[in-house]
């Protein structure tokens, strides 16, 4: 896609890490979506705003090292 | 299928047991508009943390920033199939299955028996799976027995 040098390099080790969690992200998202077409639609938002909320708290760690 | 007015009985594990009642029998859009909220103020907090990552990201600087940006399109093309595309279709056969379930089923819910005459012809075009009226009819004979 028209990367070159240390801007590859970044990409590819960042594409190498986050695609593997695409398996925990897929089965997340399909039992909220199941959650969600049983009408609880609250057990979804919750998982994903904590999730979220650990994610901000951890983040600044474990980018800036 | 063809007794619904007669009076219900109640069983102790229906799969609709734990379906808030509005969603069955309610107002559509109020109840559509109150079930969106919660997945519309997620969506806005996932962009922000989004935007606090990236950040984040930028003091490493312009080569990481630069990669991270490259990756993010295709990221975000798996994670609204999982979520939006297939998610969707989960969630919306879910509903079509509870909802035709509900109406198929005498329950103690009283406002479901005039929610089916308006239901029943959309649902029995729209039904999600081939097994159901199968399914459904095998429940009816084991529920008279």
């Amino acid at each position: 896609m028209g990367a070159k040098g240390a801007t590859l390099t970044a990409a590819l080790t960042y594409s190498g890490i986050v695609f593997a969690g695409s398996i925990p992200i897929w089965i997340t998202a399909l039992l909220s979506s199941a959650l969600r077409g049983a009408g609880n639609v609250n057990v979804p938002a919750l998982v994903i705003f904590l999730g979220a909320l650990i994610l901000i708290l951890l983040s600044p760690a474990v980018i800036l090292g | 299928m063809t007794d619904m007015s007669r009076p219900g009985s109640t069983t102790g594990s229906s799969p609709v047991r734990d379906v808030p009642q509005d969603v069955l029998a309610g107002p559509i859009i109020p109840t559509m508009l109150r079930l969106a909220l919660p997945t519309t103020v997620v969506l806005v907090v996932q962009t922000f943390v989004g935007v606090a990552e990236t950040y984040f990201i930028s003091f490493l600087g312009t080569d990481a920033l630069a990669g991270v940006t490259l990756v993010f399109p295709v990221l975000m093309l798996m994670q609204m199939m999982s979520n939006g595309g297939i998610g969707g279709g989960i969630a919306s056969a879910v509903a079509r299955a509870l909802a035709l379930v509900a109406t198929a089923m005498p329950t103690r819910w009283s406002g479901i028996r005039s929610f089916w005459p308006a239901f029943s012809a959309p649902s029995s075009r729209l039904r999600p799976f081939s097994a159901d009226r199968s399914s459904i009819s095998r429940w009816e004979q084991r529920e008279r027995l």
